[in-house]
């Protein structure tokens, strides 16, 4: 029994506990409170404002009450007064006194002499002292005056103009504070009952809301569990029936958006790419079947592995390398494997929000073709040839072998993919590479040893080989013969047939260099020599290559240096009208000499020009020059000379070249139509559209244009015809023998007839005879060039030598000046 | 001239408004063994709430003496009163002693107890003037005026009426105030008030006023202190008279006289009293009631002859 009781008292307690913490807990307590502090505030305030309202209002009625009473009771009192009839006085007042609130009426005579108080029992005739009553009579009108406790109305009596007395009338305010404390009772008494009422409609709203949104609850519990299939119905007509309907609706969205754990899981264990998550410490934390696979370890043997035991050191050489992979570009790496040993992937590697990081291990062959494979020849790309040089390298090294690595380089590919465009210039490629394959694959005619050499692609016209285990050093020399033999045969590339030869470079290991970088720099050096050297051979690399590379190196930087500081200038050799022997214009020529490398020759810093770029600054800036001197000369009075511009293939490709030259002309306030832009066959024709369009574009305003070194590239006067030239100038080389040699002189002829077809004059460069000068006469050239007239000569020369020749345009022929000191710094003319 | 009938009929209309002679509720015909009370008044309910009490104190007495019911006959008019009188339908009567006294002398009536009605066995009526007037005696006041209360009224006119009659001082009724007065009269005229008959003695309106003698002391005019001054007071009048009709059973009389006399030594018969317009007590006429009625008819007769005479 007395557990019974106890249970039942505990349960109580419970009960009272779980009831008190839903009422002081949550929304309960928010609710109630705001909604208690709601009510007695409105009620309070109601209260209050009602009161002052209502008491203000009462208040003012019965003032005006009290004067109404006492003005009507004056009116009917007045006779009475007069005739001092004090019972109908009385019984007057009485009825007054009987009204409700009215707590004293009297009536005074004139000297203020109680004549009645309504049957009160007052003393009469006694004099009432009241200031109202005074100021009333005084006022001649009805006053009223209010205390705490009472209204007091005052209305005098007049009879005939005199003052013969006043009624006095009080009414209490004790029913107005009765009413006003009994609507406050009323209000606190409705408060109540509202705040009841309201709180008993919070708490039902409460609890149907707290059961809504505990449905709620258990649903948000289950979708962070990841069950996106459970959806409550809640029919509560309000805000949370909304909020479950898109509640809803967002489950269902996740449900088809979105995967479950197990869902991910299954997912990351089919891929068939291998996926890893470190840590911040770089330890495997999880790996999926894929990458069990690829390291023949089983998943829980990948755990807390290190990432950086599972890659190749060589190719990745420290952590800071896998950590840069994060976020970047795919690493290409090797993995450690047990079954493959070490095999290439693709690692890329993204950062997790917690501080992880996925590793994607990718072995795709597309993607290992992509990363280690050229993909016009399909030969190993510059990735994969370091990678087996290096190897290759190594190998030696443990072997003591010998092993050799070609450089080989076509010549002319430029002018072939200019020329015919990219696919021939691909097609070409193609073919080079079965061919050099094709020479390579007999090892046993090349005695090579069992060391498969390999050949790649690094980029451009530029193929590398690695021959390993070699026994001589004559034996990469016979090998660069094969391959310059095969090279030598004509390519067919579908309608038409291409002769490249190739120069090759060839740099042994361990004699040329031990580090497979420095293999390839040597064998890239040979080849470059032996191409400045006639091209279509084969060269060791010789330490004295590397020193012409180091010159070569300190020329472009001299050079760089030298455009900066204006330390080139300019020359200007002088072109005559054949036919009248005067001087008709000049070719600016560059001069660089330099302080400590003494005079250095255009033919060596030309190409260096070219291959770095700064040739682009030099044209533009003998332009500018040119333009100041032609200016110059129109203020001397050689307003008739023109200058002659050499501008490369570089310069003319330039989308603003026509601008600058145009803005040159401008700013100097030259004549344009005295301005010759000289570009050779080879530039013009790199991009013949836009070439016509710029010339066509100089032309229109005068600018001349001369086909320099024709002869030299194609020749072609398909070519001739499109190109907008006022004139051809003929390479020297066809002008030096042509006098005495038949087949240059046909070649001589054959240019002359097609200039003159297309109506361009025709410029001979590099006349230093009489007889080649009459030849030309005879041929029909219009102009001419070179040391038989005069090397080129400084711009502050010109003049006097003009004035000493007499050379000047309308003045007679000279005889041909007395040939100088052939000047080393030309190599045009 | 003697107050006759109809002189007491037109003194009767002046209480009592004229009306239907209806007569209330309760049966008219005496019987041995009922006895029958009397009233005039027009509101039946509050002549109920003074009478019955005596009725049913009555009835309760008076068993013994063959008296069964005791009944109250309200009438309208003074007339009334005096036919049932006649008639021998009514029993008892109680009012003024003018009235009680004119009843007595015309119908079949005679005077049987005095009553204190109001705690007051007898009273008179004072004779004022102003502080500062000159009158001592009613003589003084020839050629001025003085009010009375109204034609109505034992006290505000019948005494002192009676009053300056006796003293053989010529009156002569004004309808105003201001009307003039007569060197060799006193004009009268009525104020309908007693408190209005003060003021006009304060205002001077008139030279004199009347009261009753018990009103000096009321509250209202203790501030009237020495400012008036009585010149005269009538002879005592009892305050109110029971007459019984004449020829009503000795026995019966006997024994009405022994229960209403000794009523006021009861608590029952106090509160009874008390219900009766605060009467004290019922007891004899000092000098007997015949003697009490003898003066008043000799009154009427004065005023009677003396209005006879200034009309």
């Amino acid at each position: 029994m007395i557990k019974r009781n106890g249970t039942t008292t505990t349960r109580l307690r419970f009960g009272v506990r779980r009831v008190w913490r839903a009422a002081t807990h949550g929304l309960a307590r928010r609710f109630g409170i705001v909604q208690t502090l709601t009510i007695v505030g409105t009620a309070l305030a109601l209260g209050i404002g009602t009161n002052a309202l209502v008491g203000a209002q009462v208040r003012g009625e019965i003032e005006d009450r009290a004067l109404t009473m006492a003005n009507a009771q004056a009116r009917l009192a007045g006779v009475q007064l007069a005739d001092y009839r004090l019972e109908d006085l009385a019984m007057g007042l009485a009825d007054l006194g009987n009204v409700r609130g009215v707590t004293s009426a009297i009536v005074v005579d004139g000297q203020g002499l109680l004549l009645s108080d309504g049957n009160a029992g007052g003393a009469l005739f006694v004099p009432i002292e009241d200031p109202l009553i005074d100021a009333a009579k005084e006022a001649r009108s009805s006053l009223v005056r209010l205390d705490d406790t009472s209204v007091t109305a005052v209305a005098p009596v007049f009879l005939g103009g005199g003052d013969i007395g006043a009624v006095r009338l009080e009414l209490s305010l004790a029913s107005m504070y009765e009413q006003l404390a009994r609507l406050r009772r009323q209000t606190v008494i409705i408060a109540a009952v509202f705040a009841a009422a309201g709180l008993l409609a919070t708490a039902l709203l409460l609890k149907r809301t707290r059961r809504s949104l505990d449905a709620l609850l258990d649903m948000t519990q289950l979708a962070s569990d990841g069950e996106f299939g459970r959806t409550q119905v809640i029919r509560s007509n309000d805000e949370i029936q909304h909020l479950a309907v898109s509640f809803n609706r967002m489950l269902l969205r996740l449900r088809r958006s979105t995967v479950s754990r197990d869902h991910v899981n299954h997912i990351i264990q089919s891929m068939s790419e291998a996926l890893l998550v470190v840590d911040a410490n770089g330890r495997i934390t999880l790996a999926n079947r894929a990458a069990s696979r690829l390291f023949g370890h089983t998943e829980t043997g990948l755990y807390q592995k290190r990432l950086r035991k599972l890659v190749c050191r060589e190719t990745t050489p420290n952590d800071q390398t896998l950590t840069d992979s994060i976020g970047g570009a795919p690493l290409e790496t090797r993995v450690v494997t047990k079954r493959e040993g070490r095999i290439p992937v693709l690692l890329s590697a993204s950062k997790l929000p917690d501080g992880q990081a996925t590793v994607w291990l990718a072995q795709d062959l597309r993607v290992r073709k992509l990363a280690y494979f050229d993909s016009v020849t399909d030969l190993p790309n510059r990735v994969q040839f370091r990678q087996e040089l290096s190897r290759a390298v190594i190998e030696a090294q443990r072997e003591r072998s010998k092993l050799a690595v070609f450089f080989v380089d076509l010549d002319h590919f430029k002018m072939i993919n200019d020329s015919y465009g990219h696919d021939v210039g691909d097609r070409l490629l193609r073919n080079v590479a079965e061919r050099l394959q094709g020479t390579l694959r007999g090892d046993d005619v090349l005695g090579w040893g069992d060391g498969n050499p390999l050949l790649a692609r690094l980029g451009g016209d530029e193929f590398t080989i690695v021959c390993r285990q070699l026994a001589t050093t004559s034996e990469a020399a016979r090998i660069a013969e094969r391959l310059l033999e095969a090279l030598r045969e004509p390519f067919n590339l579908g309608e038409r047939q291409a002769l490249v030869g190739a120069s090759i470079g060839i740099a042994l290991f361990p004699d040329h260099g031990t580090e497979p970088e420095t293999l390839i720099q040597n064998a890239d050096r040979a080849m470059y020599w032996a191409k400045e050297r006639g091209r279509n051979a084969a060269r060791f690399f010789e330490p004295m290559m590397d020193t012409a590379a180091n010159q070569r190196l300190e020329i472009e930087t001299e050079l760089r240096r030298a455009v900066a500081v204006h330390g080139l200038c300019v020359y200007y050799q002088p072109q005559v009208d054949i036919a009248s022997g005067t001087v008709v214009g000049c070719e600016a020529l560059l001069r660089w000499h330099h302080p400590k490398l003494g005079a250095v020759s255009p033919g060596t810093f030309i190409p260096i020009a070219e291959t770095s770029g700064v040739i682009i600054q030099i044209d533009r800036w003998v332009i500018s020059t040119a333009c100041e001197q032609l200016k110059r000369w129109a203020a001397q009075g050689l307003g008739d000379l023109r200058i002659a511009v050499n501008v490369t293939a570089l310069t003319l490709q330039q989308d603003d070249f026509v601008d600058y030259t145009l803005e040159a002309l401008k700013s100097c306030d030259a004549d344009p139509a005295k301005l010759e832009i000289e570009v050779t066959e080879r530039a013009a024709v790199s991009d013949l559209a836009d070439t016509v369009r710029k010339l066509n574009a100089l032309r229109a305003i005068g600018v001349q244009v001369a086909i320099d070194d024709f002869g030299t590239g194609y020749s072609s006067l398909s070519y001739l015809k499109q190109l907008p030239a006022d004139r051809l100038k003929i390479d020297r080389s066809f002008v030096q023998d042509a006098h005495r040699n038949g087949t240059d002189r046909v070649v001589f002829k054959a240019i002359v007839d097609m200039a003159k077809a297309v109506g361009m004059e025709i410029l001979a460069e590099g006349v230093e005879t009489r007889e080649q000068l009459a030849f030309l006469g005879e041929q029909g050239c219009h102009e001419y060039q070179g040391f038989f007239m005069s090397p080129a000569i400084a711009p502050d020369d010109v003049m006097p030598w003009l004035l000493e020749r007499e050379l000047l345009p309308d003045t007679p022929q000279p005889e041909p000046a007395p040939r100088k000191k052939r000047q080393r710094a030309t190599v045009d003319a | 001239m003697h107050l006759t009938i109809d002189r007491r009929r037109h003194l009767a209309s002046a209480v009592a408004v004229m009306a239907l002679a209806a007569i209330v509720a309760l049966p008219v015909e005496a019987a041995a063994d009922v006895l029958t009370i009397g009233s005039v008044e027009e509101d039946v309910q509050a002549e109920k709430a003074i009478f019955v009490p005596l009725c049913d104190y009555l009835s309760e007495h008076l068993k013994e003496h063959g008296v069964d019911e005791v009944r109250l006959v309200v009438h309208t008019s003074i007339n009334g009163i005096a036919g049932a009188f006649d008639r021998g339908e009514l029993d008892l009567y109680l009012d003024s002693p003018v009235l009680t006294a004119v009843i007595a002398r015309d119908a079949n009536a005679a005077p049987f107890l005095r009553s204190w009605k109001e705690g007051v066995s007898a009273y008179s009526t004072i004779i004022y003037v102003r502080s500062d007037s000159d009158a001592a005696t009613l003589d003084d006041l020839a050629g001025q005026r003085i009010a009375f209360k109204k034609r109505e009224s034992t006290p505000g006119y019948f005494m002192p009426r009676a009053h300056f009659a006796a003293q053989s001082v010529p009156m002569v009724e004004l309808r105003a105030t201001d009307e003039p007065v007569p060197e060799d009269h006193v004009g009268y005229v009525f104020s309908h008030g007693d408190k209005t008959t003060l003021g006009w003695v304060m205002t001077g309106r008139v030279a004199a006023g009347v009261m009753k003698d018990a009103d000096l002391e009321a509250p209202e005019l203790r501030g009237i202190g020495d400012r008036i001054r009585v010149i005269a007071e009538t002879p005592p009048m009892p305050r109110q008279v029971l007459t019984r009709r004449r020829d009503l059973d000795p026995a019966l009389v006997t024994a009405l006289r022994v229960v209403l006399t000794s009523m006021h030594e009861t608590p029952e018969g106090r509160a009874v009293l008390q219900a009766l317009d605060e009467t004290r007590k019922f007891d004899e006429f000092p000098g007997g009631g015949r003697a009490v009625f003898e003066r008043i008819w000799s009154m009427l007769e004065m005023v009677d002859a003396a209005r006879d005479a200034g009309s």
